[in-house]
């Protein structure tokens, strides 16, 4: 006990070096636990973007791809899928609900969707849940428009307003369908989920801006009139995806099959739980990367401690000397290392388990407005008990070198004379 | 954070997709005999397209689906995994064999064990493939030198899906000269995952 109390004191006697060795392990300590933090958060966004959803079914490429433009909004379709295929299989009596997706336009940056009513009805995020309205009702009209929260947010639309949608996904698109703006009759409350980034309209409405082009390009001379649009017939002939409920979830991969197996046009039928943990597997490796990166920080972080405490061992040995003469034994001088650090360890632990937390807690608002994303708050888990476990064992473990030193030099040093 | 977790995500698309790259052609060593489907493609179905899909020997594909009621156990695989050869039995002795292995098949008990908190039965188990002279596949396909799958759906009733947690799978012992791998795939109400097994092995759902 005395040995602690002497230890604590030691270390206060060279506050100004040890605190900034103090820090550097926090800092390491905080990155290694924010690390897992953001993997963690990473993983349960990705998986809380869709749930109920039996199938995805899109034109042949990999389902990962499919999952990722179908779902998350990343990437391109390589190829559309035929309405008549889609009706079809949404025909097969398995087949409860399905949802058709058109992508390709773009608002300000923000990908459109073009959909039916049956996503309002079916599209299920997180444990379930349907998507829910802020302010307004699901687009009834041709030319309405349903905003996600985000769009909604940043740029600062309200119900009633209109907006041109930009052919392409580009941020900057220089061709827009601005002769057939879009009203907004709707505005969804946050998810977390991609839909925040959205504007869905109806699959009749990316119809008609699109009626007077050709070959993607508006043809001069030929226009045709929102109005106009509306007498003409705007059933899609293709779209881009589908979602796809089963009666029986049992059946899953038998309607997979048979999806695969359709004759007309390759299509690709994809369970998004599997692509998504085939996507987590892929991740695996670059989950590891990050965790090596973060480890050897803390390794960085603990040589630092090391150095200030051999770079002390001669500034002490008039310390350990006396600590001898008035009757420490040479284990005692060697605990005394291991205690110091030891008591750092824990000490950057706590302060790089706090710095998270409080960092956590300061980043939640801007990253709420920011990217409608709530950060939960920061727990230690087991798994985390456990890194800090390690981090804390090595540094005893790095604290041994000094100790030996101190140890084997205890006696003679300091008391004999030099010249 | 989030637009930090895509933009990583997408990053490491580029490495998984040189991955899977290379899977590709692995998989698709038995592609030159595989041509041979266009000249087999039945003349009545003039808007199908062509169907080359992947054909890897000793691979299979099994997928485990449960819903409120039971579990399907689906498996795809080349017929050579399963029967030896994969052309239409002409003598007694192939014959002999594709009974015995549909029959096998349909001792679904013996294929796979689920944990009995479940309380599952195997109720039908459906076997489909040219082999046996089945509807599903036009018998064109099942000429001598093509390539054909054989599709397995085992259905269960259970008491208690909900509890389903393992699945014990023996394939690999069942047909011991049959797999090399197979891709396990299963999706439960809790959620989904994959796993590669080269052994029989249990699979724990969740």
């Amino acid at each position: 006990m005395i040995l602690f109390k002497l230890t604590l004191h030691s270390l206060w006697n060279r506050r100004a070096s040890l605190l900034l060795t103090l820090f550097s392990i926090a800092i390491s300590v905080a990155l290694l636990l924010g690390v897992e933090y953001i993997r963690k958060e990473a993983k349960s966004s990705f998986l809380n973007t869709i749930s109920g959803t039996d199938l995805v079914v899109g034109a042949r490429s990999g389902p990962v791809q499919l999952l990722l433009y179908s779902v998350f909004r990343i990437g391109n379709a390589t190829n559309n899928i035929s309405w008549q295929s889609y009706q079809d299989i949404a025909a097969n009596p398995l087949v409860e609900w399905t949802i058709p997706i058109s992508l390709g336009d773009s608002h300000q940056g923000y990908r459109v969707l073009g959909t039916n009513q049956d996503y309002f009805r079916h599209y299920r995020y997180a444990d379930k849940r349907l998507l829910a309205f802020a302010e307004g009702k699901p687009f009834a009209g041709v030319f309405d428009a349903v905003l996600g929260a985000e769009v909604a947010r940043k740029l600062g639309y309200r119900l009633g307003d209109n907006i041109v949608i930009a052919h392409g996904a580009a941020a900057t698109s220089f061709t827009l369908h601005d002769d057939k703006p879009f009203t907004v009759t709707g505005i969804l409350a946050p998810t977390g989920t991609p839909l925040d980034r959205t504007v869905h309209v109806s699959l009749e409405g990316i119809e008609a801006i699109h009626i007077d082009w050709v070959n993607g390009a508006k043809v001069s001379g030929y226009q045709v009139s929102a109005d106009e649009a509306l007498q003409k017939n705007l059933q899609p002939k293709v779209i881009t995806a589908f979602m796809v409920g089963l009666k029986n979830r049992a059946a899953a991969f038998r309607v997979q099959r048979d999806i695969n197996d359709y004759k007309r046009e390759p299509l690709l039928a994809t369970v998004p739980g599997v692509a998504l943990a085939d996507l987590w597997q892929a991740l695996g490796m670059f989950e590891t990367v990050l965790r090596i990166i973060s480890g050897l920080v803390v390794v960085a972080g603990l040589l630092g401690m090391l150095t200030t405490l051999l770079s002390t061992l001669n500034e002490r040995r008039r310390e350990m000397a006396i600590l001898r003469a008035v009757g420490a034994y040479p284990r005692h001088v060697f605990l005394l290392f291991v205690l110091e650090a030891g008591v750092l360890a824990v000490l950057g632990c706590l302060l790089g388990a706090m710095l998270v937390m409080v960092g956590l807690v300061a980043a939640r608002p801007w990253v709420m407005a920011e990217y409608g994303l709530y950060l939960s708050t920061w727990l230690p888990d087991s798994g985390d008990a456990l890194l800090l476990a390690a981090v804390a064992g090595l540094a005893l473990l790095f604290s041994l070198i000094p100790g030996a030193i101190a140890y084997r030099r205890s006696l003679q040093d300091g008391l004999t004379v030099r010249v | 954070m989030k637009r930090f977790m895509f933009t990583a995500t997408l990053a490491l698309l580029f490495a998984m997709s040189a991955a899977s790259a290379h899977d590709d052609k692995h998989e698709h060593k038995h592609e030159p005999k595989e041509a041979g489907d266009t000249a087999a493609q039945p003349a009545g179905q003039a808007e199908a397209h062509e169907q080359h899909a992947a054909h890897e020997h000793g691979v299979a594909r099994l997928g485990i689906a449960v819903g409120t009621e039971g579990l399907e156990i689906s498996l795809d695989s080349p017929a050579a995994n399963l029967a030896g050869f994969e052309h239409v039995p002409n003598t007694d002795a192939d014959k002999q064999k594709v009974k015995d292995m549909v029959e096998k098949l349909q001792a679904g008990d013996e294929l796979f064990t689920l944990n009995a908190e479940a309380g599952c039965e195997l109720k039908d188990t459906e076997v489909l493939s040219a082999l046996h002279g089945d509807e599903m596949q036009t018998p064109a396909t099942a000429e001598a030198g093509e390539h054909s799958d054989i599709n397995v759906t085992w259905s269960y009733a259970c008491t208690k899906p909900a509890e389903l947690t393992e699945v014990a799978v023996r394939l690999f012992s069942a047909f011991p000269e049959g797999f090399q791998k197979i891709s396990a795939e299963w999706v439960t109400d809790k959620g989904a995952s994959a796993q590669e097994l080269d052994k029989d092995d249990t699979l724990k759902l969740h």
